[in-house]
């Protein structure tokens, strides 16, 4: 550990708070689309951050810090106790994103088609579709084969097709 | 940029994440002092094995069951624009479609809602109207309509506006015939719901806050979803599991409905019922392609058992699973045997 921290401190370690400002904003965004909740996405993201500030140590010596963050909030979101709780509250709180009402109503059906999807398919469609992680890299993250990584993703894509193309006839 | 990217990004514009490295230091020191108070207490596991007490922890409160405010759909933002044929991607000039965003009047969930929107033309006379349905949890619509003979679409509007179509006592949907099918995404849970009894001919129940749960031969909760639900005829749910449990043993599944009022928390979940009626298929996935390992794990998971053939294949690369039986898609019962054929790659050429 010593040994671990010395390096650390005389290679350039990365230090958390750049890390922080370059990556928050799309890791919250991820969480948007995973959660389909603003407050919900903020809190998983920031819990995530929490969890990599706390063994910034050995993150930060990783080839890929980015890659366990999100590794980190897709494992929080699976486990988490109170996301049926919080989604229960936050889906009828109404707007929280700020622009005109018109806009507003459109993306919160977006966001809760995209919600409505199983788990499974929201991952692969959050790191592959949106984030741009290969399905390699994807599969690694879930510890899933890129086969499975490409199913899941057919699915996802046909499921939202679906599910955004209904209208109300 | 694929459509479903776009879909995507449309779905975050706008959103500006608040959160600073203050916030989440901040969450690290109270992690620390939790622990270090814990460290000295017994904990109690919020969940117990059961899972149902877990339900009262996380339930905010006494529910309340008074009949709600009445809010009402507010529809605006009307566009009239061309149709274009989903297929050919052509304008129909015979078409057009109007879309417009439908906002709730108060925070409190409207019930299904009749509506009606008229379309005006530039003079702003009535030159058509369209009647339907609109239910939460829609925040939108759009609809198509025929533009009159001879006329074009250009400086069309429309207005609209909706009446309640509900039941003013809401009540809750009876829910029967509910089973489950082990799928590769995780337990879809698929059930009927009906008015109840003594519902007046052209009433209807609002919307319902409902629960689906899933459970293990023993009883045990394995995962839950709470969703709303619109359509009082029942429909089909997704389910997550709970990380400690497997797709495997999923062997039944319940669905409650409680009429949706302001801010509610769903029903708890309904205890499984007796033996005899368990109900539980398997949705066959698709392991064509895939190696065989992998091929034999997900069927595994859906506690599927597996029998391994060869076979000559031309378009499956040796060692991959050419051929499967049943087909993917088909909905078995629990003791169904999937055989899998191994390419051996092209048939020797005689």
């Amino acid at each position: 550990m010593a040994v671990l921290q010395t390096l650390a401190v005389t290679d350039e370690a990365l230090d958390f708070g750049a890390f922080f400002a370059e990556r928050y904003g799309r890791l919250a965004r991820a969480c948007l689309l995973l959660t389909g909740s603003p407050a919900a996405a903020e809190d998983l993201a920031q819990e995530a951050m929490a969890r990599v500030l706390e063994r910034w140590g050995t993150v930060s010596a990783l080839d890929d810090p980015e890659g366990y963050l999100y590794r980190t909030a897709l494992n929080l979101h699976r486990n988490a106790v109170r996301r049926v709780a919080m989604a229960a509250r936050r889906q009828v709180s109404g707007r929280e994103l700020s622009e005109e009402p018109d806009a507003a109503e459109r993306r919160l059906d977006l966001l809760r088609a995209i919600r409505s999807l199983p788990r499974t398919q929201r991952e692969v469609l959050v790191l592959v579709e949106w984030l741009g992680y290969t399905a390699e890299e994807a599969g690694r993250m879930l510890g899933i084969q890129p086969a499975s990584v490409r199913g899941r993703l057919h699915r996802a894509r046909k499921s939202l097709r679906a599910r955004i193309g209904g209208t109300d006839d | 940029m694929t459509d479903v990217r776009e879909l995507l990004r449309e779905a975050v514009e706008g959103f500006e994440p608040r959160g600073d490295r203050g916030s989440v230091e901040g969450r690290v020191e109270r992690r620390r002092r939790r622990r270090q108070v814990a460290a000295g207490v017994v904990a109690l596991g919020v969940f117990a094995a059961g899972g149902v007490l877990a339900w009262a922890a996380l339930r905010p409160g006494a529910s309340t069951t008074a009949a709600p405010e009445s809010s009402t759909y507010v529809l605006s933002g009307f566009q009239v624009r061309p149709h274009v044929d989903p297929a050919s991607g052509e304008v129909d000039p015979m078409r057009a479609d109007v879309s417009f965003a439908a906002r709730w009047s108060t925070d409190t969930y409207p019930g299904v809602h009749r509506c009606e929107v008229r379309i005006l033309d530039p003079a702003g006379f009535d030159v058509g109207s369209l009647s339907f349905e609109l239910s939460p949890p829609s925040r939108s619509g759009s609809h198509e309509f025929a533009v009159p003979i001879g006329g074009s679409i250009e400086g069309t509007t429309a207005e609209g506006s909706c009446d309640p179509d509900r039941l003013d006592a809401p009540v809750a949907v009876v829910i029967s015939g509910e089973r489950v099918v082990r799928t590769v995404d995780g337990p879809m849970v698929v059930y009927d719901a009906a008015p109840p009894e003594g519902t007046l001919d052209g009433a209807r129940p609002g919307a319902q806050a409902c629960t689906a749960t899933v459970w293990g031969d023993d009883g045990r909760l394995l995962g839950t979803a709470s969703f709303y639900s619109a359509d009082p005829s029942g429909g089909v749910q997704d389910v997550d599991l709970d990380e400690r449990s497997s797709l495997a043993e999923v062997a039944q599944a319940t669905v409650t409905c409680r009429p949706y009022v302001r801010e509610d928390a769903f029903p708890d979940p309904k205890p499984p019922g007796p033996a005899s009626t368990r109900s539980v298929t398997i949705l066959v996935p698709d392991v064509v392609g895939l190696p065989p390992s992998e091929a034999r794990a997900s069927l595994a998971a859906l506690g599927l058992g597996v029998s391994v053939t060869a076979a000559h294949s031309d378009e499956v690369a040796t060692g991959l699973v050419a051929a499967q039986q049943p087909l993917p898609g088909v909905e078995v019962s629990t003791r169904t045997h999937i055989t899998i054929e191994i390419s051996q790659g092209p048939a020797p050429i005689e």
